[in-house]
């Protein structure tokens, strides 16, 4: 069974009472079990209006979503809140509540009048809680946290509403390596137990290395959507995010600087190698294995050597210098 | 593990709304003992525990004076604030009260209608046999809910809580602009009246008026409780309360009915009472340091109340025969008291990080 | 001060002034008889008001101008003057005509000879000043002198008029003869004011023979407080020399005072007569509007008095219209209500019992 699917989805906002102004139409996609997808594509193309419409957030201009094949039209908010919990890029506005008391907001779809909870909403926040890592949290106030920390809490939070399909704005957004490192194996994680996740992202490495598929929304075009491997491959996704000829090279996932300088062979062992050939080219030279001048990078040192001259360097540093000025003023510097 | 946090934190929390009841039980009493007219403190044991204190004069003015008053300011101080509890959630706004939706607006807009018109609406009130108290309490009540019944219009078809706060806002200017008007072609002794109306005043109920308040008060009390849960979603912004299944508009107009009733009643039987519900939500946070409103609800029902009580004691200036408007009290007193609390926190967004 | 309750504007100007000063007379020997009043002296080709507005230092200057007779006046207390002395028809305008009370003005404001200058708070001057009026008759509680002046800037003379700062109920009434010198009128003004002096100094004396001295409560709660006379207020002089016990005839205020119920309550609740319920005109509704005054003595006893027994169609109390000026008659009435046994034969004119 499809956790969501939605059929000649138009979306989009309305204007005035009559007017709408459609800025996707015809969306036919489908989330199934255990699936983590991006959404990728330019700023104002669609995506956070896509996020709202299927969360009912915003009205659904035409056509319809379903969620295990049920309309979203005929399902209760209360209902609908059972079915999908959102992370957003939006923080609490109200910052002096404890993460334990946020997260049991969590509950509300089914937590008591007064907000009680049962033995069931409080297990499911403990497994909530230690899913994700924060037990040392708990009674932290929101306003004590990292980015990085809040991040996991709001997934905990989304996680207690025992939704199959999560949606996330931008969850790297602001994080440092680490942390991003660390919400994208939890995601994955998460996944794992049979959850749909779809994420909203500008981010190469959430959307090509976390995510089994990409929807790509472009400008006046159908959302396109296949594995990261194949849309890259297709040329996809360079189109939908506008790279073509800007300095990227999609395939290798490298942004490419100007190279017109002179050609370099580089051989060695094979890290040294990828790093000594990154620093060659930021630095303009061409990477040409039958070149003149040719750099051996051994796990000590690296060797250069030009028609009748040779030098022994210690550091990319003083390779990309002797490169640079000349025989003379590395001898000098020796 | 989690079971443990929340039992902690029951425990500690009950203990805290306990003793804080103990407070407010002392400061009724307290507020009960002393008046103008001193009545020693056998004679006050024997009326509590016998009913009476064997002197008439004693008994008439601690069943009919003070028991009203003390009850009156307890149920004032309890509705104002949650009811500015309410408006600052809901709104987002730290600057919000009970009156931030032009309630009291549209209470003086009526009143002010009654008492210059009072000569006309006095006569036909006096034929249906209805006391005058309960001219300015229907004045001002209907003008609360003419406010009330424009802003749930809006409600339902505005989007965002920021254009109802300056729709609010618009009709405060517009009726305040009003009773200028009225005031400008009224005798001095209405005007009189009207500004004597908008001092505030507790201890005016008699048992008549309020037989009928404490029943209104305490149907909005319940429903501010029961409201706190929804209010809680509201805390993490309005997308996310959404997304918790909280129907946004039908929330939003039970919070607005809700403190309408609250504050279009407070406001009908004892005037504008102002300052209180803006400040003690605020103070509240501060001193029990919590934003959780399964909690904050019914601390700042019981501390309102409390506080309330202590400043109509001030009010009272014991030991004299003259009186201080409450409106006065609260600001005086009160408004020191929020200043000295957030420079001793340094602490100004404690609450509303944007 | 047309209008029913003298309250709180009063109470405040007044009771902040304490006793009010008393501005030295230079040439006291020339000053022709002023009796009772204190804030208005007659000499030989000069009016003196002492106090023009409450705690005014400097005193105002008048002459005598028998020539003018086309008037403005501000208030409804100084229309008896008027009436007494025979000048109706020196009126021409009046703000708020609707409170006045008197048959004679009502009649001309009918006709359309007295023009009605709008409210109280914002008289019309273009209209003032289009009816060219020789002089303007004003009281100033201390909000008005913006617009007083206004008026002087234009040429017509401003009289201001301190009657409502005399403390003693003749003193008041006196006020007859500042008018009845300003138009020339003096010996007239005179012998009406000796008749009423004559008439209060004889029936204070019948009323200081008896022997008991019934209680007496005045006024109504406003909000949480009870407006009372002060011990040392006109109406305090009036129930003392009417043969009453006021129950605040102790207290040293002139203006007003401010309780709260509750001493009331104790001080009073048991007193023989309450006289004094602003616009309050049956018992039900002093109930209606708070249910505790059903627990004073002189409610349940039917001891109820209101000065409402005379009101203008258009809602005007004569009490504050022509009260002050005839204070013998007040007196009466008050005797009657206190002592009936002294007065049986009399007829209230400006109280009345609550029914």
């Amino acid at each position: 069974m499809k956790l969501l699917e939605t059929k000649s989805l138009s979306i989009g906002y309305r204007k005035g009472k009559n007017t709408t102004s459609i800025i996707q139409k015809d969306i036919n996609l489908s989330v199934e079990p255990g699936q983590i997808i991006s959404l990728m594509g330019q700023n104002g193309v669609g995506k956070t209006t896509f996020i709202k419409s299927i969360c009912g957030l915003l009205p659904v201009l035409d056509g319809q979503v379903f969620y295990h094949g049920q309309d979203l039209k005929r399902i209760r908010p209360k209902d609908l809140a059972r079915q999908i919990s959102i992370v957003l890029t939006e923080k609490p506005f109200n910052q002096t509540i404890t993460v334990l008391e946020l997260i049991a907001i969590g509950r509300h779809p089914y937590s008591g009048w007064l907000g009680t909870l049962g033995e069931k909403d409080k297990g499911v926040i403990d497994w909530a809680i230690s899913e994700t890592n924060i037990n040392y949290l708990a009674n932290k106030k929101l306003y004590e946290l990292s980015d990085g920390q809040m991040q996991k809490v709001m997934i905990a939070r989304a996680l207690v509403q025992e939704t199959d399909l999560i949606l996330l704005d931008e969850p790297a957004a602001h994080l440092d390596l680490y942390n991003k490192i660390e919400v994208m194996i939890l995601l994955r994680k998460i996944a794992k137990t049979g959850k749909g996740i779809i994420i909203s992202t500008h981010d190469m490495q959430v959307s090509t290395q976390l995510s089994d598929l990409l929807w790509l929304f472009n400008f006046n075009e159908p959302v396109t959507s296949g594995t990261p491997e194949d849309l890259i491959l297709n040329g996809s996704l360079e189109k939908t995010l506008y790279l073509h000829n800007h300095g990227y090279d999609m395939i290798h996932g490298i942004v490419v600087m100007d190279q017109h300088g002179p050609k370099v062979s580089v051989i060695g062992e094979e890290d040294r190698k990828f790093w000594t050939i990154q620093a060659l080219k930021r630095n303009g030279y061409q990477i040409d294995q039958t070149a003149e001048i040719t750099v051996e990078a051994s796990t000590t040192n690296w060797l250069l050597k030009t028609n009748n001259d040779s030098m022994v360097l210690e550091s990319i540093e003083e390779l990309v210098k002797a490169l640079k000025f000349g025989n003379q003023n590395i001898q000098k510097g020796l | 593990m989690i079971n443990q946090h929340l039992e902690a934190s029951k425990k500690r929390w009950s203990r805290i709304l306990l003793i804080l009841s103990g407070f407010l039980v002392v400061s009724f009493v307290i507020n009960m003992s002393f008046g103008s007219v001193y009545i020693p403190i056998p004679a006050l044991i024997d009326f509590v525990f016998s009913g009476s204190s064997g002197n008439r004069v004693s008994d008439m003015i601690l069943s009919n004076f003070r028991i009203p008053k003390a009850l009156t300011a307890a149920l004032v101080g309890s509705a104002l604030s949650v009811s500015g509890l309410q408006m600052q959630t809901l709104f987002r706004n730290p600057l919000a009260g009970p009156y931030v939706l032009g309630i009291s607006s549209g209470a003086s807009l009526g009143v002010a209608i009654a008492i210059f018109l009072g000569f006309y609406i006095g006569g036909f009130l006096e034929l249906s046999g209805i006391g005058r108290s309960w001219l300015l309490v229907a004045a001002s009540g209907l003008g609360s809910i003419m406010i009330l019944f424009v802003i749930s219009v809006a409600a339902t078809r505005v989007k965002d809580s920021v254009t109802l706060l300056i729709i609010g806002l618009m009709f405060g200017a517009a009726s305040g602009a009003f009773v200028s008007i009225l005031q400008f072609f009224s005798q001095a002794e209405n005007i009189q009246a009207y500004v004597i109306w908008s001092f505030g005043s507790l201890g005016s109920l008699s048992w008549t008026e309020l037989n009928v308040f404490i029943p209104l008060i305490i149907l909005g009390l319940i429903g501010s409780v029961l409201l706190s849960k929804s209010l809680n979603t509201l805390l993490l912004g309005e997308n996310y309360a959404v997304s918790l299944g909280l129907n946004l508009k039908r929330t939003r107009f039970f919070i607005i009915l809700n403190t309408a009733i609250l504050a279009g009643v407070v406001t009908a039987f004892c005037g504008p009472i102002a300052f209180f519900g803006l400040a003690l939500p605020h103070l509240t946070r501060m001193l029990f340091n919590t934003s959780n409103h399964l909690l904050l609800t019914p601390l700042v029902i019981i501390f309102g109340a409390t506080l309330m009580l202590v400043f109509d004691f001030v009010a009272q200036l014991p030991g004299t025969e003259a009186t201080l408007p409450i409106n006065a009290v609260t600001a005086l007193f009160g408004a020191p008291f929020v200043i000295y609390i957030l420079l001793k926190r340094r602490n100004l967004n404690y609450s509303y990080q944007s | 001060m047309k209008g029913f309750l003298p309250l709180v504007i009063i109470v405040l100007l007044l009771g902040c002034n304490g006793p009010q000063k008393k501005t030295g007379h230079a040439n006291s020997q020339e000053k022709t008889g002023v009796e009772f009043a204190t804030k208005f002296e007659i000499h030989e080709s000069e009016l003196k008001v002492n106090e023009p507005w409450p705690g005014a230092v400097q005193s105002r200057i008048y002459e005598p101008a028998p020539d003018h007779t086309r008037i403005i006046v501000t208030s409804t207390t100084h229309l008896p003057y008027l009436e007494m002395l025979g000048l109706e028809d020196y009126l021409v305008g009046f703000p708020g005509t609707k409170y006045i009370s008197s048959p004679s003005f009502r009649k001309r404001v009918e006709n359309g000879q007295i023009t009605d200058l709008g409210p109280d708070g914002g008289m019309n001057l273009e209209l003032l000043i289009s009816l060219d009026p020789d002089a303007v008759f004003a009281f100033d509680m201390g909000s008005e002198s913006v617009g007083l002046d206004k008026i002087e800037e234009a040429g017509i003379p401003v009289i201001y008029n301190a009657d409502f700062l005399e403390s003693s109920a003749l003193g008041r009434a006196e006020w007859i003869r500042f008018f009845g010198a300003y138009f020339g009128l003096q010996t007239k003004a005179d012998s009406v004011f000796k008749k009423i002096s004559d008439r209060y100094k004889s029936l204070k004396e019948l009323a200081s023979d008896t022997e008991n001295r019934p209680t007496i409560l005045s006024g109504v709660v406003y909000g949480d407080i009870w407006y009372l006379p002060g011990g040392k207020n006109w109406a305090a002089e009036f129930y003392e020399d009417a043969g009453g016990n006021y129950l605040w005839a102790q207290n040293s205020t002139s203006g007003w005072i401010e309780l709260s119920f509750e001493s009331v309550y104790e001080k009073a609740g048991e007193a023989d007569f309450w006289i004094g319920t602003s616009t309050f005109n049956t018992k039900a509704e002093l109930k209606g509007q708070d249910a505790r005054y059903a627990d004073f003595d002189p409610f349940n006893n039917d001891q109820v008095y209101n000065y409402n027994k005379r009101i203008s169609p258009t809602g005007g109390y004569d009490f504050f219209e022509s009260g002050y000026a005839r204070p013998d008659i007040v007196l009466a009435d008050l005797i009657k209500i206190i002592h009936p046994e002294l007065m049986e034969d009399y007829e209230t004119y400006y109280f009345k019992k609550l029914p």
